[in-house]
């Protein structure tokens, strides 16, 4: 207190100095961020306070689909139904791929891109086809090449191995997900809640498999292209600053269809069902064929097989 | 309290010309950070020139850098606590000073280094949904937080008691003082558990078809 | 909904037709001598286009098998198919030429389109085999 009267006068006009240097301050700061004013995406006031997917009970979920249709229908002017597929019981998925068959010729990487609405233009795409030379190394992650020219696909001399997510029964990226954005379901598909995901990678660098992928920009899709069959956690248009993967196309697989890269599949490379039910395609597949899973000697459990056999 | 904090307020504007100086050329490189990071807000994280293949750059590198700065920064007080070096008393609050700075810092790499700050109260324990005892990030900004606002408390009780002229009382800032200084490596060691956890799976991998992908510097193609 | 990438359909091949089947290199050994439009059985009845994978099994049992189990060729629909009409299964014909069995597929797609920094010309070989070994 008693400083404050001593230096009273001293005090006055450093204040006014100050007042000015700290106006001029406020004022760089509003030009610095000026930026913002043409910002790609501000989420509304709901999309804000919107709870996790868990915690929403069936009304939340109604107003909520309600609300991202119609800013889907505002944006792409298609209409559609957010559909929310639950796990079917007795259902754990599985997947297997036919290396000795496969040509690289990339038709799931587009029927893929297609089916889930990923970013065209940055391109997202969910599955990686490596190429590795036979002779030699065999398969060997290494040498592998995975953007190799597509004139040279289908050559008798490589493998072809396409990665995907490999839904694995430990996975390492919901271990290490901060907020539970991104967790495991019933039938053994590893979902994201793109309205949760808080947009830290942590996942994506804790993923061995490399099957993550992150919107560094605004996802763009052009409407005409727009996959109208839409579920809640799969292929609903993203947003800027999430994450997303491959998810075995729920919003097919839970009513009983194929996923989109197996149906785009021209060898019949590509298997899918169920790991519960003995007589499907996969169970007599993996009882039969010579299989193994990608780098098997992490613990992670992929429900994802490779398969060898002519 | 408030005197406390209006000198303190007042006193950031005395200074000679090589103070001035020095503060204009640190909010000019300020004024430049923000509006870069106006921009990645507007654009996404596309700007930073990360990508799926480089999916952690320079922020995380920063901040691995300075939680080290600060577990550090505490290891100047031990002289004076525990080895009862009188000279070294005089540095202590300067210390303690930077380790706040490296802290804040640090968690301010970690929100920028976000795609969606605006989600961040998901990271808030009671509204949010924490994964607690499973990520190690959640650990990471725990532990960081408590660090920072031990030494904050060391920091402002000692800088207020010398204010009003009084020495300060030990018991009030000697225990946190030595928590502090066991605190120190528990950053060090979940940070170091936060990285290594990441690359748990993908370390032993090559780097090109794992996910490993921490590019601290440039790397030639 | 998804569109086919190639529609189902049975091209006939007139004209001079290479035979390329191996061994294979009779006419009659399929095609059933008495009536063209059917194809030979063991027992030397016909069999219909619809079944053409009966005359397939004749030599091929095995893929056959497969076939049958689904763990080889292409399908299509559901996963959980409880009728046939939920189900396309890709006959033998609709993917292999039957005079030139060999699976031919000409279209593929391009690579992936990386930022320009990300573009490799060359293709990295490291040459530990520790790193090899676990992989």
């Amino acid at each position: 207190m008693d400083k404050d009267q001593q230096h009273g006068d001293l005090n006055r006009r450093d204040f006014i100095t100050g007042m000015a240097v700290t106006l001029a301050a406020v004022g760089a700061g509003a030009a610095a961020l000026s930026p913002l004013t043409n910002a790609e995406e501000i989420p509304s006031v709901d999309a804000f306070l919107q709870e996790h997917y868990k915690r929403l009970t069936a009304e939340d979920k109604k107003k909520i689909f309600a609300r991202l249709e119609k800013k889907i229908e505002k944006t792409y002017g298609v209409r559609t139904t957010i559909k929310d597929p639950k796990p079917l019981d007795d259902v754990v998925y599985g997947y297997t791929l036919n290396i000795g068959r496969c040509i690289g010729c990339r038709k799931c990487v587009y029927a893929c891109m297609k089916e889930n609405n990923t970013s065209r233009n940055p391109q997202i795409q969910y599955i990686r086809v490596l190429r590795m030379k036979k002779e030699g190394r065999g398969i060997d992650l290494e040498s592998a090449d995975h953007d190799y020219p597509q004139n040279e696909a289908g050559d008798e001399n490589y493998y072809y191995m396409p990665v995907q997510c490999q839904q694995c029964e430990n996975p390492p990226c919901v271990k290490v997900c901060p907020v539970n954005a991104t967790w495991k379901e019933k039938d053994g598909i590893v979902v994201i809640d793109y309205n949760w995901c808080i947009g830290c990678r942590y996942c994506e660098a804790a993923c061995p498999y490399h099957a993550r992928r992150f919107n560094f920009a605004k996802p763009q899709v052009p409407s005409r292209e727009l996959n109208p069959d839409m579920a809640y956690l799969s292929n609903r248009p993203r947003y800027l600053g999430v994450m997303e993967k491959c998810t075995f196309c729920l919003h097919r697989t839970r009513v009983g269809r194929y996923p989109a890269c197996v149906e785009a599949c021209p060898t019949g490379a590509r298997k899918f069902g169920n790991l519960k039910d003995p007589e499907s395609e996969v169970r007599k597949i993996i009882e039969n064929e010579r299989v193994y899973v990608l780098k098997e000697e992490l613990g992670t459990v992929p429900k994802f097989y490779y398969v060898f056999a002519k | 309290m408030l005197p406390f904090l209006l000198h303190g307020f007042r006193s950031v504007f005395h200074g000679g010309k090589a103070y001035w100086i020095w503060v204009s050329a640190l909010l000019f490189f300020v004024l430049i950070g923000l509006n870069v990071y106006a921009r990645q807000l507007a654009h996404g994280l596309v700007i930073t020139g990360m990508g799926d293949e480089v999916s952690w750059g320079l922020y995380i590198a920063n901040f691995a850098f300075l939680v080290g700065m600060a577990a550090a920064a505490v290891m100047m007080v031990i002289p004076a606590y525990i080895f009862k070096d009188k000279e070294m008393h005089k540095i202590v609050i300067f210390s303690e000073m930077f380790a706040v700075a490296a802290m804040i810092m640090c968690l301010l790499f970690v929100i920028v280094d976000l795609g969606r700050p605006d989600r961040f109260w998901h990271m808030v324990p009671v509204i949010g949904f924490f994964n607690w005892p499973g990520s190690l990030l959640t650990w990471d900004v725990i532990v960081l937080h408590v660090y920072l606002f031990l030494n904050l408390y060391v920091c402002a009780y000692v800088l207020y008691a010398t204010f009003h002229g009084r020495k300060p009382k030990p018991l009030f800032y000697v225990p946190v003082v030595f928590l502090a200084i066991a605190w120190a490596p528990s950053i060090h060691t979940v940070t170091a558990f936060f990285v290594s956890r990441t690359w748990w799976t993908t370390l032993l991998e090559h780097r090109r078809h794992s996910g490993g992908k921490l590019q601290l510097l440039p790397q030639p193609r | 909904m998804p569109l086919p990438f190639f529609r189902r359909r049975f091209i006939p091949r007139y004209g001079v037709i290479k035979l390329n089947h191996g061994a294979n290199d009779r006419c009659y050994n399929c095609h059933l001598i008495q009536d063209r439009n059917k194809y030979a059985a063991n027992d030397g009845s016909g069999i219909m286009h619809e079944n053409v994978e009966k005359m397939c099994a004749r030599c091929h049992g095995l893929i056959y098998k497969d076939w049958r189990n689904g763990t080889h060729g292409v399908r299509r629909g559901k996963w959980s198919a409880q009728t046939v009409f939920e189900r396309q299964t890709f006959d033998c014909t609709e993917c292999h030429d039957p005079h030139s069995p060999r699976f031919q597929f000409k279209t593929y797609a391009s690579p992936p389109v990386w930022p320009d920094k990300y573009i490799r010309s060359t293709i990295i070989v490291t040459d530990h085999e520790s790193v090899s070994e676990s992989s």
